[in-house]
């Protein structure tokens, strides 16, 4: 089946290698998928996935290459490592490994909830250890444990702790808000970072990772271990807190890479850039011709790969952002605020001014015509008052009673206008009158002190009315709870009823309207409503 | 009696003091301020101050404020507020020093001014005068649950509570009502043992027994 003569050891390194690139072809789709929905959503996609899938690519078609070489050109081979070619230095087992170990996190693994997100860096420490492990006592059982392979468990340890926690907080924006999904897709690449950033470094001769011991001293090669894992770490936070540069630079880095092994094939010489460059690091003397002639072919095959990959990629990350720098596109984070804003005005503009054709009409139907009813009245007792006065104190008092009952209807127009405790003594006491108002036991909480500006009072107060009301007209509850909280910045407004559930802002209620409302502030509100109850109406808006 | 009038519109201002000079009240100062409302209560110590709650300078509850700030230095100063809404929150912070003298209309009531003489005489004389409104909506409020100790009133009862609940004494009670003072009396003497409330002859202290059971919590928090 095979042409040639394989080393069993090679089979396993095989085996990853393929792994990897199924899942990196894997990841690659769902990211795509991510980024499409994202866009048309308008939402911002999550950038730091192009990054680390670019160096998974880059690691799968860097892996099977040198699988391959050594395959064809040193099986049966059985010194050192498996890895131990002079394409792959030890350093390699790393990074595959934690590649293996993170993408095993990233693709089949189910999502998790946010706070438990170290469970996944925890199962590629897990996974990547054993890896280094097993590659260790597969291949060379009776050589003593070599002390680069403990650094390298830990070092996966100590950056998969660091990714994780770094990305996850980027993730979750230090707090509950934000989609879990998001999370759990931050903390997913947290767990491919790692190895991407040794990857590179192994591609970059930089040898950070596991310093050769046999030729150093333990101090030396110590602090460069040490200094290597700040350096990494340093990346690692750099990308997470840059993930849209990063994303730019690894498509780039694709495009640069791909161009560079298509040459390379194309010319089916090895290291052509290495030789026009005059560069010392050279094939070595003892690389056999045919091996280089496969290295080139092989890299020229791979590198077109890469070159697809990442010109697919350009004009998804690099060229929008290129069109930005150079001023020929809105910043699209000003874009969705623009469109938000105008939204949100026109709602506002005409909702005042249905709000004054109501009051238009209550006025006009109400006490105008009231008014002038009172009006003919006193001038009809005026005319009788002499002559016959006892039909016109009938009138006079007619008048007086009419009086009486445009005062109420003027009082039930103010209160839905803007209600006097809200004018007299702001948001907190307006929503306890109101509490004691309601024909149902209320709970009130309110951590509030202080007045917020008059707009934001008055659209707050009547959310929570709005949401009260519903809750006593459609809800069959038996309480109501009414909590207010400000924290620096936010408002918290919580309505909960122990009624029927259902609700439903989609459904017609005033949810909707409220929700409307609120957006104008830059509110939102979130309706938690099961069949069976409770419900829980959670708004939360900005104040300074 | 001496009448302090705080009411910053004019013609409402100008309509009480004509009608508190023709019923015989002698007007001590009549301000359109709270900060004027202060002083003239500091100053002339009346046997009855009429305030408007939203006064300037700021025209929230400023009229209020500056009543129960008065209050305080001269303990158990009439005042009896005037007002275009009646608010629960209002009258229990008026009600909240449990001393009597206090009373809470809506400005409407001055158009029956037989019944605005008698408030004033009322809270004058130390009573407390409830607007009916706010004690409909109390009582609409805790009546709604059968299990409600207001749901086993009858509704002669029910008529006695909520007159007496606005202030009126038994005699006034009866008179409205068109039933002999004694019938009121015997009444009355079921609603508190139907409340569990304590009985009392003192009119005062009844008022403000009614009204605290009235705005209180609901005791087992399912009542309406």
């Amino acid at each position: 089946m095979w042409p040639f003569p394989v080393h069993r050891g090679t089979w396993l390194l095989g085996a990853i290698v393929a792994l990897t690139a199924v899942c990196a072809v894997l990841a690659f789709s769902a990211e795509r998928v991510h980024h499409r929905r994202a866009v048309q959503k308008r939402r911002t996609p999550w950038w730091i996935g192009w990054p680390v899938l670019a160096g998974l690519a880059g690691a799968a078609a860097y892996g099977s290459v040198s699988v391959l070489l050594v395959a064809v050109h040193q099986s049966g081979a059985s010194s050192g490592y498996v890895l131990d070619v002079p394409d792959l230095p030890p350093d390699g087992v790393l990074p595959t490994a934690l590649l293996l170990a993170g993408l095993l996190g990233t693709v089949p693994l189910p999502p998790v909830p946010a706070h438990r997100r170290w469970v996944l860096p925890a199962v590629a420490v897990v996974t990547a250890d054993l890896l280094i492990w097993l590659n260790w006592a597969t291949h060379v059982p009776t050589r003593p444990v070599p002390v680069d392979l403990v650094q390298g468990g830990a070092g996966a340890a100590l950056l998969a702790a660091v990714a994780g926690s770094v990305l996850g907080r980027v993730a979750t924006g230090g707090q509950a808000r934000g989609g879990a999904t998001e999370v759990v897709r931050g903390a997913r690449w947290a767990l491919l970072l790692p190895a991407v950033v040794v990857m590179v470094g192994a591609h970059l001769d930089l040898g950070l990772w596991t310093p050769p011991l046999h030729n150093r001293t333990a101090v030396v090669a110590t602090a460069a271990y040490l200094v290597g894992l700040v350096v990494l770490a340093a990346i690692v936070a750099g990308l997470a807190r840059w993930p849209r540069v990063a994303a730019d630079l690894a498509a780039l880095g694709l495009v640069g890479v791909g161009a560079y092994d298509v040459a390379q094939g194309g010319f089916g010489q090895s290291l052509v850039l290495v030789r026009t460059l005059g560069s010392p690091r050279g094939p070595t003397p003892s690389f056999p011709i045919d091996m280089a002639h496969h290295m080139a072919v092989l890299g020229g095959i791979y590198g077109t790969l890469l070159l697809a990959m990442g010109l697919w990629l350009l004009p998804l990350t690099v060229l929008p952002d290129a069109r930005r720098l150079l001023g020929r596109a809105p910043d699209p984070a000003l874009t969705r605020r623009v469109r938000v804003l105008t939204e949100t005005r026109a709602e506002a503009v005409s909702s005042a001014a249905a709000e004054l054709r109501r009051i238009e009409c209550d006025l006009h139907d109400g006490a105008q015509g009231r008014l002038v009813a009172i009006g003919m009245n006193l001038r009809a007792a005026e005319e009788l008052i002499l002559e016959r006065p006892h039909e016109a104190a009938t009138l006079v008092t007619e008048a007086r009673v009419a009086s009486a009952a445009v005062l109420e209807e003027l009082r039930a127009l103010v209160r839905g206008i803007y209600p006097p405790v809200l004018a007299d003594r702001g948001l907190a006491e307006a929503v306890r009158a109101l509490a004691l108002d309601l024909p149902l036991p209320c709970d009130v909480d309110i951590e509030l002190t202080g007045r917020l500006d008059a707009p934001l009072e008055s659209a707050c107060y009547f959310a929570v009315a709005e949401v009260a009301t519903n809750a006593v007209r459609h809800a069959s509850a038996h309480r109501l709870g009414i909590r207010l909280a400000r924290t620096p910045g936010l408002l918290r407004i919580e309505v909960t009823d122990d009624g029927v559930g259902g609700a439903d802002p989609a459904g017609g209620s005033g949810l909707a309207g409220v929700e409307r409302r609120l957006a104008a502030f830059d509110g939102v509100l979130a309706v938690s409503s099961p069949p069976g109850g409770p419900t829980i109406v959670v708004m939360e808006v900005p104040c300074a | 009696m001496r009448v302090v009038v705080a009411e910053d519109l004019f013609l409402l201002r100008e309509g009480l003091v004509r009608l508190l000079k023709a019923r015989g009240f002698e007007i001590a100062a009549a301000t359109d301020s709270a900060p004027g409302l202060l002083g003239a209560l500091l100053e002339f110590r009346p046997d009855l101050a009429i305030v408007d709650i939203r006064l300037p300078p700021t025209h929230t509850d400023d009229g209020l404020r500056a009543a129960l700030t008065a209050r305080e230095r001269l303990p158990g100063l009439p005042i009896l507020l005037l007002s275009q809404y009646v608010e629960r929150i209002y009258a229990e912070e008026l009600l909240a020093d449990r001393a009597g003298g206090v009373g809470y209309l809506l400005k409407d009531r001055v158009f029956s001014d037989d019944q605005f003489v008698d408030a004033i005489r009322t809270v004058a004389a130390g009573g407390t005068v409830m607007d009916p409104s706010v004690v409909t909506k109390l009582l609409d409020r805790r009546g709604r649950d059968a299990r409600e100790p207001l749901a086993r009133l009858t509704e002669r009862e029910r008529q006695v509570l909520e007159l007496m609940a606005e202030g009126r004494s038994n005699s006034a009670v009866a008179h409205r009502l068109f039933i002999s003072e004694k019938a009121v009396s015997k009444h009355s003497t079921s609603i508190f043992a139907k409340l569990g409330l304590a009985p009392s002859d003192d009119d005062n202290r009844r008022v403000l027994a009614v009204l605290a059971y009235l705005m209180s919590v609901p005791r087992d928090g399912r009542a309406g």
